[in-house]
């Protein structure tokens, strides 16, 4: 079995948080989706709000997070990395 | 002009053709290691830039032997066998990697004879090793484009192994040919991966 680095877990939640579309995605459906611990998450989820990557939602009753547009532009150019180390049969 | 003349200046315009090549490759595992800091693109840089450095100093070497310097041309070719031998090198010892990773035992075996030839037989056995790595990732991946990589590196092995024996024949020509169009067929299946990255096709 293979461990999740850094960018991978990252990838794996903008992923998660860009499902959500506009509306946004909550911490226990994240933590689901990314399979993630809590604690880890919201420390990764953190940074990636302070270098703009996501954006938090914020009202009375809950917290949800949306992906911007650099979250988006940041995926897309993992895919490329990713599909060309792909393509020689080899993985990031 | 005679025809080794033309088959002089097709290995030479294929020769720059594939140092362009592999260049890009070189500047998108570069770009690839200095955003994302994972070591896969660290070893491709490596790779591409050992590949392409090889091209360019097997132009140098065909260039010398076309102004009739034998002897500077056949340190150009020495050179460039073992960057050639480097660079597959890397390619190999990424799959050994992430062989390594996924728990799985591999060896290489080495055989040393002189210069040009042990650097050919070097890259052989890192390039078939490439390729069957390559295979397995492909059953697991399914990814298409992979079956064109190996068709590339079973190109540019078909290439090496054929100017490898070319060195032993008196009548080298027809092999030369022959390992020249399997160094065509290489050079274009390696820039299928380069063309899918900046055309975005998946």
């Amino acid at each position: 079995m293979s461990y999740r680095h850094q960018v991978r877990i990252v990838s794996d939640i903008l992923l998660a948080v860009k499902e959500g579309h506009e509306d946004g995605v909550g911490v226990a459906q994240l933590m689901r989706k990314a399979n993630i611990s809590y604690t880890r998450l919201i420390k990764i989820l953190n940074e990636l709000i302070s270098v703009g990557l996501v954006e938090e939602i914020k009202s009375e009753r809950s917290r949800k997070y949306r992906i911007t547009y650099l979250g988006l532009e940041y995926l897309a150019e993992y895919e490329r990395f990713s599909t060309f180390a792909r393509n020689f049969g080899l993985e990031i | 002009m005679q025809f080794i003349e033309i088959l002089g200046l097709f290995k030479m315009s294929l020769e720059l053709l594939a140092l362009v090549i592999t260049f890009f490759a070189f500047l998108i595992s570069y770009k690839g290691y200095s955003l994302t800091r994972r070591p896969v693109f660290a070893r491709l840089s490596f790779a591409f830039i050992f590949i392409s450095t090889n091209f360019l100093l097997q132009f140098f070497s065909d260039i010398f032997s076309l102004l009739k310097y034998g002897n500077v041309s056949y340190y150009f070719n020495v050179f460039s066998s073992f960057f050639e031998m480097l660079g597959f090198f890397f390619i190999a010892f990424s799959h050994m990697i992430r062989v390594y990773q996924e728990h799985r035992i591999s060896f290489l075996p080495l055989v040393i004879i002189n210069p040009v030839i042990a650097f050919k037989t070097l890259s052989l056995y890192f390039i078939f090793y490439a390729i069957l790595e390559s295979m397995i990732s492909y059953a697991k991946m399914k990814s298409k484009t992979i079956i064109l990589t190996v068709l590339g590196l079973i190109g540019f092995s078909l290439n090496i192994l054929l100017s490898w024996i070319s060195e032993f024949t008196v009548y080298p020509i027809i092999l030369q040919v022959f390992a020249l169009v399997f160094q065509a067929f290489g050079v274009i299946a390696f820039f299928v991966p380069i063309w899918i990255y900046y055309s975005g096709v998946r």
